[in-house]
């Protein structure tokens, strides 16, 4: 919350308190996302009385509070992209089993084997990527190529999805109800939930304008 | 990554240390500018031979061959480090030719004479070895030479045509497919100065040498073949994968560099009053080619690790790595090219030559959609 209207710059100013949902004045209403979920919610405060214990930090310097949640969901969001190497291949082959009907062998569509494969490499390289960049944190002298993990996990988290519809064909499109199975739900939710990836923690082009700036050191544009 | 544990990616002291002096030395003697000078001179020979012997003083064409043949005994990664230097600046100097197509063949099929004879000249920068494999309609696909093993009384025949063998024009020795059964194929040492053989000289747009090597009744002894009867089929197969994480180590460099000039003129080049650098539409392009060229790195190391210390991992890796690293070639010199302007579409600038090469590199040892294949077949799928 802003304690400070008149501070110089927009990021002073800015305090972190914690405050009880049940202190009169607030209202809740929860935010449906395209995937049906709802993991987000308005909050309104009408005059909303809290105590001046409840501060959290230093009055006024809650832009570093917020700064660090904010980085928190950003190595949060890498992490769980990540998952297992070849996870991601190893499902989109899977679900092309089954819903073309070839339980073992090659998958007979050229073209799809081929964006199957490009991303199975796309992920492999990712992996090896990640290792470089922790192995060369521990070794003292990490690089910046830290700056692209969130560009790209996003990206390849959106194309498995994009590959996995697009082998269930027709069977992807069910919301709920008869003719669909569980899995397949499932996976167009999370489809749609994959949706957000690019823009979470950090938008993609926010991410681009970061290294942009700090590892290319491009001059910054006009705003 | 099947394994839990990833390979180690860094290099150590002594290959930083490697990395930098072969870094200096080639942009110091060796610039892309060179190739030009060559084209433009119609040089005979088309590289400089002094360099190639300054280079094997330094040790560094022998890095990869064992002690007992004059070499350093040390393994393809450090190989790789001096060959990602050498794609910076384009080198047209016969890496491909004699250290990653002819060495590796003998390393990895030929006999313990074969070796004697040919190794330690190759570490001294003296031997010229090549591999002759494509030929009219191949079309990038080695595995059914037109060529022909006859068997004579103490040996072979061989008659055929190879194109675009690279350094043909000057190889010491040149190792050529020939099929000696309906199905199958060996690999024969050739001695060019050999009667039956004709050599002709042949001009490619990317600044790298190659020939016509014909062979007409060309007679050499059962001594000749490099591993197997047979058996060059697994032979060729094992050298293209070591060739081609070697060739993508140089295409790594090649990429780096194209790049690093790239931003360097779009911070200094200005249109509207601006250094067009400031732009986004090209900024977020950069980026771009700088995640592409971060994953490439990544690939060619793993792949270049997995010939020294896991040689299962060698054909996924090694298709991973030509692949990424062709696209990620095109993809620089592409990018390159736009946003250099007009300037980057004259022969005046040396960043064309960067596209040439590009072109070239992703069409050789097979292109990307013929290695994504490969890595969903030994995906299983």
């Amino acid at each position: 919350a802003r304690t400070d209207p008149n501070a110089p710059k927009k990021q002073m100013g800015i305090s972190v308190v914690l405050v009880d949902l049940d202190t009169p004045g607030i209202t809740v209403r929860r935010i449906d996302l395209i995937s049906g979920h709802s993991p987000f919610c308005e909050t309104f405060f009408d005059n909303v009385r809290v105590p001046t214990a409840n501060l959290v930090g230093t009055e006024n310097e809650g832009w570093t509070i917020a700064k660090a949640i904010l980085g928190h969901e950003r190595s949060s969001i890498g992490r769980s992209i990540a998952r297992q190497p070849g996870s991601a291949q190893r499902e989109v082959v899977a679900r092309a089993r089954k819903h073309l009907a070839v339980p073992e062998g090659a998958i007979p569509d050229p073209l799809l084997r081929d964006e199957v494969a490009s991303l199975g490499m796309l992920e492999e390289a990712f992996h090896l990527t990640l290792a470089r960049i922790q192995q060369s944190a521990e070794s003292g002298t990490p690089g910046p190529e830290g700056s692209i993990t969130k560009i790209v996990g996003s990206e390849l988290k959106q194309r498995r999805f994009e590959l996995g519809m697009q082998v269930a064909g027709t069977q992807g499109l069910g919301w709920e109800g008869p003719g669909f199975d569980a899995d397949d739900l499932q996976y167009t939710r999370d489809w749609l939930r994959s949706r957000a990836s690019t823009i979470e923690g950090g938008s993609s082009e926010i991410q681009k304008n970061i290294v942009s700036k700090r590892v290319l050191g491009l001059p910054e544009g006009k705003k | 990554m099947t394994k839990d544990r990833a390979p180690f990616l860094l290099l150590n002291e002594e290959q930083k240390m490697l990395a930098k002096t072969a870094h200096e030395f080639i942009r110091e003697r060796a610039p892309a500018a060179r190739i030009r000078a060559f084209r433009d001179s119609r040089d005979e020979v088309g590289f400089s031979r002094e360099l190639w012997s300054e280079m094997a003083e330094l040790g560094w064409l022998g890095l990869q061959i064992p002690e007992r043949y004059e070499g350093m005994g040390l393994g393809f990664f450090d190989l790789a480090v001096v060959l990602e230097q050498s794609g910076r600046e384009l080198m047209p100097e016969p890496f491909v030719s004699t250290l990653l197509l002819g060495t590796q063949a003998l390393l990895l099929g030929g006999s313990e004479e074969q070796k004697k004879a040919l190794l330690p000249g190759v570490a001294a920068g003296e031997t010229l070895i090549t591999i002759g494999y494509e030929e009219a309609g191949s079309r990038g696909d080695a595995s059914k030479p037109v060529t022909v093993a006859k068997d004579s009384s103490d040996g072979f025949e061989l008659s055929g045509e190879k194109l675009q063998v690279l350094d043909g024009h000057l190889a010491d020795r040149i190792i050529v497919s020939a099929a000696t059964s309906d199905t199958g194929y060996a690999l024969f040492l050739v001695d060019p100065t050999q009667s039956g053989v004709t050599v002709i000289r042949q001009s490619r747009m990317d600044g790298l040498n190659a020939a016509i090597v014909r062979l007409e009744r060309v007679r050499v002894k059962s001594d000749a073949v490099v591993g197997g009867l047979d058996a060059g089929a697994a032979l060729l197969g094992a050298v293209f994968d070591r060739a081609s994480v070697g060739l993508a180590a140089q295409m790594l460099g090649a990429s780096e560099q194209a790049f690093t000039d790239t931003v360097d003129y779009i911070k200094e080049r200005e249109q509207f009053g601006v250094p067009i650098g400031s732009f986004q539409a090209l900024q977020h392009r950069a980026v771009s080619v700088y995640t592409d060229i971060a994953l490439t790195r990544s690939v060619v190391l793993a792949a270049a690790r997995a010939i020294d210390e896991s040689p299962d991992e060698v054909p996924r890796l090694a298709s991973l790595s030509k692949a990424m690293g062709s696209e990620t070639f095109m993809h620089a010199a592409k990018e390159a090219i736009q946003m250099h302007g007009g300037i980057g579409v004259t022969d005046a600038h040396d960043i064309g030559f960067y596209m040439k090469r590009a072109q070239s590199t992703y069409m050789t040892f097979g292109m990307p959609s013929q290695h994504r294949r490969r890595w969903a077949e030994l995906h299983g799928y």
